[in-house]
């Protein structure tokens, strides 16, 4: 299994060959593909123990990974040979304050139509490759819209679409192209599109496939799935008439099904990963979470992410309202009403659990809009005018 | 986009969690029991029994049962994949062991 970790320092991304895989089995090999994902999956299984510290020992039965086995090559059929090269960083765990990118780059011969970033078209060098990826990444200046994300339908119906243009946002970072896994229903052919809901047990999705230009090579695979068939699929998330759907990029029908294990565990191992790089630990039943404190690590990709909320509200009251409305009670508790300078934004904020920095700093906007609250001794003390 | 309705992944144990809901299950086919029932191993080496499937001459070793849960032990099938012979059951287990504990948001 071919692994280059990395570490994003200063904004870049250097990579550097591990001990965990040898680079050169990016080149052919004979193995068969049936044990790919059955490894694959293991590899992942591992890989979240090693990041999930409160989790040794739970799964006791995980076959330990030995380097030296042969590595399993990633071999993907789309309309051609495609290779998937992951990027793992080992040291997300070690070194928290470090960040650690994970991100995957496909390469097919026949590309589907993909953002600029993604279009490699080359022969498997891995050196090439990251020269690509650093290329890219440079050209583009946004690294956080590269990559492809595994997500579960239950994790693409929450991400938040961002209010000024179409794209999404998930963990805080907008989201660029998405990989979902599920089952067919309810397909419907036309001569320009082929339209279906994806069913991977976490709830249903619209994905159309429109049939021109590059989609029709490396999405043809469909034509072929009846409902019932298991695919996998790349795409972009977009609203279509007032509901989140996908438009498909590439879809591959499912053969060896321990690839569906492999799917639900890379979307669980990512979201682990983007929440420990976030700089604090998700609660065991909440994805947003409460953002406590700042992130730390200067160093950390996702340092700019330190003004994002997080991406789904933690309870059902997570409008904007629901936060004016709590921020107003706090200020107008007969104890803080009697503070001569009132109460510090940070400690609002602090007792704001599941709203984060910026929506409680929007809530405290309003009210001195309107009047309810007013600055005391500096612009981050405020108090309410009732009382 | 529809959430509405999921179908949480199970083994045996976790059948008594969800009696009357929907789930899905990967089990290993044992043998057949009448006509359109068969038992099958789940992920975490228990038997259990799936009813209203296909007939088990079209089963695969491995096959996932999407379904209600009827009782402890039985699950009444709507569909059932074929998931071919070669399916790593162990994996599958911690899998479902968390998407039902920890990363439950992620799936439900």
């Amino acid at each position: 299994m071919p692994f280059l970790a990395g570490k994003w320092v200063a904004g870049r991304y250097s990579p550097r060959p591990t001990s965990l895989g040898n680079v050169s089995s990016l080149l052919p090999s004979n193995q068969s593909s049936a044990t790919h994902f059955h490894s694959l999956a293991e590899l992942m299984l591992e890989r979240l123990c090693s990041i999930l510290p409160t989790s040794k020992g739970r799964f006791p039965s995980i076959k330990s990974w030995l380097p030296s086995c042969r590595p399993a090559r990633y071999a993907r059929a789309i309309s051609g040979r495609q290779n998937r090269i992951s990027f793992c960083s080992v040291n997300s765990r070690k070194k928290p304050s470090t960040c650690s990118r994970r991100f995957k780059v496909t390469t097919p011969t026949e590309l589907p139509a993909m953002p600029s970033s993604l279009s490699l078209s080359l022969p498997l060098s891995p050196s090439l490759l990251m020269q690509q990826i650093q290329s890219s990444h440079s050209k583009k200046g946004n690294p956080k819209t590269a990559g492809v994300l595994p997500l579960t339908v239950k994790q693409a119906s929450q991400a938040m679409q961002n209010p000024f243009d179409d794209t999404f946002t998930v963990y805080g970072a907008d989201i660029n192209i998405v990989t979902l896994l599920g089952m067919v229903v309810d397909k419907e052919e036309n001569t320009s599109h082929v339209s279906f809901a994806l069913d991977d047990g976490t709830g249903r999705v619209d994905v159309n496939c429109w049939m021109n230009g590059q989609e029709m090579h490396t999405c043809k695979e469909i034509l072929k799935v009846q409902n019932g068939g298991y695919v996998c699929i790349y795409g972009h998330l977009c609203v279509l008439q007032g509901k989140k759907s996908i438009v498909a990029l590439s879809i591959r029908l499912i053969v060896d099904f321990n690839e569906v294990t492999f799917h639900f565990l890379e979307s669980v191992y990512v979201h682990v990963l983007r929440a420990n790089s976030m700089g604090h630990n998700i609660p065991s039943n909440q994805i947003g979470g409460s953002i406590t404190s700042y992130m730390q690590a200067p160093s950390s990709f996702y340092n700019d992410l330190v003004d994002y909320t997080p991406s789904y509200p933690v309870n059902t009251d997570g409008s904007p309202e629901a936060c004016v409305r709590r921020v107003q009670s706090i200020f107008e508790e007969p104890h803080n009403l009697t503070l001569e300078a009132g109460l510090h934004v940070d400690d609002v904020i602090r007792r704001m659990n599941g709203f984060g920095i910026q929506q409680v700093r929007v809530a405290i906007e309003l009210l001195v809009n309107e009047g309810m609250i007013y600055s005391t001794i500096d612009d981050d003390h405020y108090r309410s005018t009732s009382g | 986009m529809d959430t509405s309705n999921p179908a949480a992944l199970v083994n045996a144990e976790l059948l008594k969690r969800y009696v009357g809901r929907r789930v899905r299950c990967v089990v290993k086919v044992v043998r057949a029991e009448g006509n359109s029932a068969f038992a099958g191993l789940t992920s975490d080496s228990m038997h259990i029994s799936i009813k209203q499937a296909s007939p088990i001459s079209s089963l695969s070793q491995f096959v996932e049962v999407i379904g209600v849960v009827d009782s402890d032990r039985s699950l009444r099938a709507e569909i059932c994949t074929n998931f071919g012979d070669n399916f790593d059951m162990a994996s599958f287990n911690q899998l479902v062991q968390m998407a039902n504990s920890d990363y439950q948001p992620l799936f439900m």
